[in-house]
């Protein structure tokens, strides 16, 4: 194993073993769930400290693990929004101490599956990884109400099991067409290959819950506590994109299916944003609104995705915007809320809540792509790399789903106003201070965008 | 460096507001705000040095192209001047209102997107601050108004989100196409005039619905009615203004020719809404609803006006903006008076204010005046030199818009003769000073610019307007 | 200089009265006006001082106004328009003298002053402004003013219902006149009167360019034409003025005799540039209601509807000299009305004096035109002036002979008709007795030659003519003494005389016409189309919200079977990528 083998492996290797050493040292060790949870904030936090540091650089394993500019960024979110995570659940305490522990265990291993799919050069290591991915995201995000001790989740499960299911089927069929399974190698010359590249496709959209695969996104329905379903709505869209623009480099760089892929992205673009929007107006709950806001989010990253390379750092800004304010959203929804509140319940909150509101005001209205957040520059951003591959059809959508989604963001914004009826959770310092610091880096990264476009600059495939 | 002072000196002010402590000063500071922002309006009109280049030039979101430029010409002056005064008579009317810090923070913030619209010099930035005055406007409309307040800031969000996509797109094709977002380098390379037609539709698709254009104004009467004086004032000559500077500065200045292919329909469309705003006046009853439509025959005037592009035409509209700003603002602050006596906005409640209310029978009277066009009020050299120039290239669309010098005065002195004339009413009291103090600085603007309309206009040179005159 | 304080004298009186006019006496208030007025009056005097000296022509340059080509603050007089200075100068003067005595105590002085010296300044823009955009803000100062003095008394419904009818109708020949010099500054690219005309004149021996021209100038000579036929209570405009008698008395003598006269100042002013065919017609719309107004006047029972509908036919007769051409008879004509009509209607209010009685009854004779009042000699020239148009002559004679009969059934009209109350006998009457003189004496001194009129008469006057139109009217009076007396039945067909008393029904013609289909247009639309629209918004809300409710429905249903679904998306996708 040589020094790059380890290197591309390592930040997979800290994030798993991070989650087996939870796991295992709950068996033995008595703390309370908040130790566990600072554990998994640590390791997360090393985890992507290193990827950051080691950066780009040549191939491990033979080509299995790839270290680029798009393993590297992908890991770094993912490493970050679990730490990040992992922190607000030690001021949530939902959980006794056993509960606590393994949640931390799943959150390290849904990042260590993003990492794996982030730096896959394999379609097998990419199934692993989208594997543990869907398996540890369906048992973290059941409602807790399911969560009776000893009893296994099988219905979640099950669903969990589809999207990777669909990918093996996929990566076989192009095995059995081109003889390998390297993502590089994927080219498709017949019906069979075609159909795996199909597979392929149905099986990353549903990770990245495009319409209407989404239905089985686990953050949907999810009784999940606000910041693990924050969580939850993120990470399986970080290593979904990962792996989308490898698959769509090797179909581009095969020549002649190009046109198709371009299409079918497109074509789920264009659904998951007016569906995404359109439900989410309609939503009762504030987090169900959220999670639709994000869905249409999605739909406007696929944009840029299915614009072609060029437009590859606008997703990747996109994406890591979206992470910010999906996470701070949750986060500032918590200290509102509490729970599954409905869209009435938090009236009044302005009043008793002036800067968490503020947060969440930001956060949601950047979410629907409102100036001057970070949110609308990543909207203008991939509306520009689409016009520049005559996808003008899908902005003049984009646009207006946006609008809708604007119209979503202020109506839960304006559902905060009012005399105050609701009820406040006690404790919500964690939760205000997260929710403001993603506020303030959304609106200095809208006004000041430059580093981070630096930084999405390699992101190429 | 000045220039961005007109954004800074709002954003400090709403930050201050938003400050425990000051909460008393709130008001005062706000007035403040708005005279500092019409001030430095007036010393750019009036030829300070440093105010009319373009400072701060800086690459602010590569890769679109855009950058942070901006500068104050006479035209942006003209509207600073407007901004400025209406959100100080705003501020200074919105005594006693509930939650005076969140109030005035909002307050502040919308003066600083606004102005920020006036002065910008990118397309990204005009964006920027003309999608996010939204907000401010929402929540000040929701939380502050009165009945009807849902369905009016549902609507008035709804109608600008999408015309605000539609502005968008139209940016991003511009961007493509130019690959710089900075209006002085777009101009200096013109697009091609086959193309102009689409993009200048879809950006004016979000200065339509804003101003609003006939038949997009369903928001109008609904905010009027909902929104509390002040916003109402601000919607009028804050809002409605900013869209008829998009319209003067994004696609009049960018796409001239593709305006030009437009203008028959669109200047068919806005004559119609002057008639059409004056008619509907006559009928209601509501005194803020028949302000609303007096103002929606005017701001199609305007657009008329705009859309027909000639030199003249221009400078009449910038004149009618500013007239309507004021006339209006001064019509919604005396209304306000009126229900304050008569417990009502309703005409059909009120009456015989007359005896015993003379002085608000007479700023009523010169308001109306000033509304319908009367010689020596803005509103005459406004509408006339605007007619004059659009009966240059569209005579027919034009003398139909002149009628409405005859509808205009049925709805005005209608609305004066139910308010005022008639057996006494008991409760009417006369005006106080303080109410005084509010309307007669716009009145005397409103007179000033009746007079010598010429201190403005000769300031707004022909290289400032966008006018097809120079094509030519 | 001179000319600048003709205007500027009553707009600073007016302006002085409505801001600090509440805080002022009754007495101060008055004197402003009425020094103002006064002072207007004497610079008048001088410039016609100066004229008579041999000056041809006085300009004063004030200031920019507009930023159109020739839009500039500048007043410009020529000898045609200096009688006219003065006659409206020194009327306003005097009226207001009378006001101050015939106004009530409970009256607000400052608001009416205001109101009358606007209403006058007006007058003058209209008279003096030397361009068109000037003349138009003259022209709607006017009809402000008059909106202001009709509406005067507050408590009287009736009368804001008249003052805003009047203003109206005003505003119909406003917005036509708005669009005629529209059109003139777009084909001449100025605004200024002399320039157009001399614009004109330079192509005087080219008669290709000049009926290019003309077809050109029609459409802005008939929109002229309207707005002149508004201001001037011509059919079918006609209506407004005998409303706005529900003014004061001495608005009301403002408003026949200054305001009114204003659409024939804008016909004599811009005729070098109207239409001939435009102006044929003005002087047939001006015979018809010389005839038709007589008619009206004579069925008319209260005093002062009468007078307002014998205003109406003398401007007809004023259009009828407009229209040929006949400039000096105009200005004859109208001068001798104005002072007549004054006469009256200050007299009316004191006739239980003598001095009123006889100032009543030589304003009446005046007006019927029996010598050697001024209207004779203007009857005079006016028939000298249409001697190639028998049908004109006919309309002007008969005319004469209505007008008689008309004044003597004024003369026998019962004196508590008047409804104004005098409180000082003597303002109200001096400046009574003032114009009734002036009425006596001023044709004969034009006619002698003592005054001049600035223009010199196209006719010579045919003292055929003259004396047969002495003789109608003196036939006229004796008719209408020997007719029975008021108020009863003038003695035509019940049917008949009802209608003309109400002005031969145009009113409700008007009223078809005009009115209720524009409330019908302005209910369609506020209820119809506005409503239509106000749903239409709530309904793209709605759908908005509803199709996402339908997706979150949609969502809901298929929630349980989810696995399904996604199956089956995965499969279409597969499908599409194996059969294209």
């Amino acid at each position: 194993m040589s020094v790059d083998d380890a290197l591309a492996a390592l930040p997979f290797i800290v994030l798993a073993g991070g989650a087996v050493l939870v796991g295992a040292l709950a068996r033995w060790l008595r703390a309370d769930e908040r130790s566990w949870m600072l554990l998994a904030v640590v390791v997360a936090f090393a985890s992507g400290v290193g990827a950051a540091l080691i950066g780009g650089g040549a191939d491990g394993l033979g080509g299995l693990l790839r270290r680029d500019g798009l393993s590297v960024f992908v890991v770094v979110l993912a490493a970050a929004s679990a730490a990040a995570t992992a922190l607000l659940e030690t001021a949530h305490r939902a959980h006794d101490a056993r509960g606590g522990a393994r949640a931390a265990a799943l959150i390290l291993l849904c990042a260590s599956g993003v990492s794996l799919m982030a730096s896959a050069g394999d379609l097998a290591v990419a199934a692993i990884g989208l594997a543990l991915l869907s398996v540890a995201l369906a048992v973290l995000a059941r409602p807790r109400h399911e969560s009776v001790r000893g009893s296994l989740p099988y219905a979640a499960l099950r669903r969990s099991a589809i999207a990777p299911l669909l990918f093996a089927i996929g990566s076989a069929l192009i095995l059995a067409d081109t003889g390998s399974t390297r993502i590089g190698a994927l080219a498709s010359t017949n019906t069979v290959g075609q159909v795996g590249i199909a597979l392929l496709l149905a099986a990353l959209a549903q990770t990245m819950a495009l319409v209407p695969f989404h239905v089985l996104a686990p953050d949907i329905d999810a009784g999940a506590a606000a910041p693990v379903a924050g969580y939850v709505a993120i990470v399986g869209r970080l290593g979904a994109f990962a792996l989308l623009l490898r698959v769509a480099a090797a179909v581009t760089a095969s020549g002649n299916a190009e046109a198709d892929w371009r299409a079918s992205l497109a074509v789920l673009a264009a659904v998951t944003m007016t569906v995404g929007s359109l439900v989410a107006l309609a939503a009762p709950s504030a987090r169900r609104a959220l999670v639709f806001m994000a869905v249409a989010q999605a739909g406007v990253i696929a944009i840029g995705l299915a614009s072609g390379g060029a437009a590859a750092p606008a997703s990747a800004f996109a994406l890591a915007v979206l992470v910010v304010l999906v996470g701070g959203a949750f986060a500032a929804l918590q200290g509102l809320a509490g729970g599954d509140a409905r869209v009435e319940d938090l009236r009044g909150l302005a009043r008793r809540r002036p800067l968490l509101v503020g947060a969440f005001g930001v956060l949601t209205l950047g979410l629907a792509g409102l100036p001057p957040t970070a949110g609308f520059l990543a909207k203008v951003y991939l509306f520009e790399a689409a016009t520049d591959a005559r996808l003008a059809w899908l902005v003049v959508l984009g646009a207006l789903s946006m609008a809708i989604s604007a119209v979503c963001a202020f109506r839960v914004l304006l559902a905060c106003l009012g005399e105050s009826v609701a009820t406040v959770p006690g404790r919500t310092g964690v939760a205000t201070a997260v929710a403001v610091a993603a506020a303030a880096l959304v609106l200095l990264l809208g006004l000041a965008p430059g580093p981070l476009r630096d930084a999405v600059q390699g992101v190429r495939f | 460096m000045i220039v961005t002072a007109i954004v800074v000196v709002p954003l400090l002010a709403a930050f201050v507001c938003a400050m425990p402590v000051v909460s008393r000063a709130a008001r005062p500071l706000s007035v403040a705000a708005g005279l500092a922002v019409a001030a430095i309006g007036a010393a750019a009109l009036l030829g300070a040095p440093d105010l009319g280049a373009p400072d701060l030039r800086t690459s602010w979101a590569p890769g679109v192209g855009a950058g942070y430029v901006v500068a104050v010409d006479p035209l942006s002056a003209a509207f600073l001047m407007l901004l400025g005064v209406v959100f100080a008579t705003g501020a200074a009317a919105s005594a006693g209102v509930g939650h005076r810090r969140a109030y005035f923070t909002l307050w502040d913030l919308l003066l600083a997107l606004l102005a920020g619209l006036f002065i910008a010099r990118d397309l990204l930035l005009f964006f920027i601050f003309w999608e996010a005055c939204l907000v401010p406007v929402g929540i000040l409309l929701w939380a502050w108004g009165g009945t009807g307040r849902r369905s009016a800031t549902l609507t008035l969000v709804t109608r600008d989100l999408l015309g605000s996509a539609s502005l968008l797109v139209g940016i991003v094709s511009i961007a493509v196409a130019r690959g710089t977002l900075d209006l002085d380098a777009i101009a200096a390379r013109p697009i091609p005039a086959g193309v102009q037609l689409l993009p200048a539709i879809l950006c004016l698709g979000a200065f339509a619905s804003r101003l609003p254009l006939f038949p997009l104004h369903g928001w109008l009467p609904r905010v009027y009615v909902a929104a509390t004086t002040p916003l109402a004032i601000v919607v009028a000559g804050g809002l409605a203004t900013s869209a008829a500077y998009g319209i003067v500065r994004v696609c009049l200045a960018i796409f001239p020719q593709g305006m030009s292919a437009a203008a028959p329909v669109l200047v068919a469309l806005a004559a119609v809404g002057v008639l059409y705003g004056a008619l509907v006046a006559s009928r209601q009853d509501d005194l803020r609803r028949l302000l609303a439509f007096m103002s929606l025959a005017q701001l199609n005037l305007i657009a008329l006006a705009l859309f027909a592009a000639t030199a003249t035409s221009l400078r009449g509209a910038v004149l009618a903006t500013i007239s309507h700003g004021l006339v209006i603002g001064a019509a919604l602050l005396v209304a306000a008076m009126i229900a304050r006596r008569t417990s009502s906005f309703a005409l059909s409640r009120a009456g015989g204010l007359a005896s015993s209310a003379p002085a608000l029978a007479a700023l009523f009277t010169l308001t109306t005046f000033a509304a319908i066009g009367l010689p020596g009020t803005s509103g005459f050299s406004g509408t006339v030199v605007a007619l004059a120039g659009a009966y240059e290239r569209f005579p027919a669309a034009t003398a139909v818009a002149a009628l409405v010098f005859a509808v205009a005065a049925v709805a005005g002195l209608g609305a004066v003769r139910r308010a005022f004339h008639g057996p006494p009413l008991a409760s009417g009291a006369e005006l106080r000073w303080r109410e005084r103090l509010l309307v007669v600085p716009l009145l005397a603007l409103v007179v000033a610019l009746g007079v010598a309309p010429r201190a403005l206009t000769d300031r707004i040179g022909d290289e400032t307007l966008p006018s097809v005159d120079l094509g030519r | 200089m001179t000319l600048l304080l003709v205007v500027a004298l009553p707009l600073s009186s007016a302006a002085l009265l409505a801001i600090v006019g509440r805080r002022l006496g009754r007495r101060s208030a008055g004197a402003i006006l009425t020094g103002g007025l006064a002072l207007a009056f004497a610079a008048a005097l001088a410039i016609g001082q100066a004229f008579a000296a041999g000056k041809t022509s006085l300009v004063a340059e004030v200031w920019t106004w507009l930023p159109l080509r020739g839009a500039d603050l500048v007043l410009r007089i020529d000898p045609t328009t200096v009688p006219l200075l003065i006659l409206f100068t020194g009327v306003a003067t005097l009226v207001a003298l009378s006001a101050l005595g015939s106004l009530a105590r409970e009256d607000d002085v400052a608001r009416f002053g205001a109101a009358f010296a606007m209403t006058l300044s007006g007058t003058l823009l209209v008279l003096l402004a030397a361009n068109l955009l000037l003349l138009f803000a003259g022209w709607e100062i006017v009809a402000a003013g008059t909106y202001l003095l009709v509406a005067h008394r507050r408590d009287r419904p009736a009368a804001s219902v008249a003052a805003a009818r009047a203003f109206v109708v005003a505003r119909v020949g406003d917005a036509a006149l708005l669009v005629a010099i529209l059109s003139l500054l777009a084909q001449f690219r100025t605004v200024d009167i002399a320039e157009i005309a001399q614009h004109l004149t330079g192509f005087a021996d080219q008669p290709e360019a000049l009926a290019r021209f003309g077809a050109a100038l029609f459409v802005p000579s008939v929109l002229v034409l309207i707005a002149a036929l508004a201001r001037s209570a011509q059919v079918p405009f006609h209506a407004w003025l005998a409303d706005a008698t529900e003014a004061p008395v001495a608005a009301t003598a403002l408003i026949h005799t200054v305001v009114a006269a204003g659409g024939v100042v804008l016909l004599v002013r811009l005729a070098p540039f109207l239409h001939p065919g435009v102006l044929a017609a003005a002087a047939a719309i001006g015979a018809l209601t010389a005839i038709g107004g007589a008619v009206v006047a004579l069925a008319q029972t209260d005093a002062r509807r009468l007078l307002a509908w014998s205003t109406a036919s003398q401007l007809g007769l004023l259009f009828v000299a407009a229209g040929t051409g006949g400039a000096y008879a105009a200005l004859f004509v109208l001068i001798a009305h104005a002072l007549a009509k004054t006469t009256l209607l200050l007299a009316a209010g004191a006739r239980g004096t003598r001095g009123g009685a006889v100032a009543f009854a030589v304003g009446a004779l005046a007006l019927a035109a029996v010598p050697p009042a001024a209207g004779f000699f203007g009857i005079a020239a006016l028939a000298a002036s249409v001697p190639d148009r028998p049908a004109l002559l006919v309309a002007i004679l008969g005319t004469v002979l209505l007008t008689g009969l008309y004044t003597a059934r004024l003369l026998a009209a019962p004196r508590s008709a008047d409804r104004s109350t005098t409180t000082s006998t003597l303002l109200a009457l001096a400046p009574a007795v003032a114009l009734a003189l002036a009425a006596l004496a001023f044709g004969g001194l034009v006619a002698g030659g003592a005054i001049s009129l600035g223009v010199a008469a196209a006719h010579p006057a045919e003292p055929m003519l003259a004396a047969s139109g002495a003789a109608l009217a003196l036939i006229g009076l004796a008719g209408g003494t020997a007719l029975r007396r008021w108020p009863r039945r003038i003695g035509l067909p019940s049917r008949l005389e009802q209608s003309a008393r109400s002005g031969f029904e145009i009113d409700a013609l008007y009223r078809l016409a005009i009115v209720e289909p524009f409330r019908a247009a302005a209910h369609v639309l506020d209820r119809g189309t506005e409503r239509v629209l106000q749903q239409s918004e709530d309904l793209v809300s709605a759908a908005v919200v509803g199709a996402g409710e339908l997706a979150s429905g949609a969502h809901r249903r298929y929630a349980r079977a989810s696995e399904a679904v996604v199956l089956a998306s995965a499969l279409a996708l597969a499908l599409y990528w194996a059969l294209r």
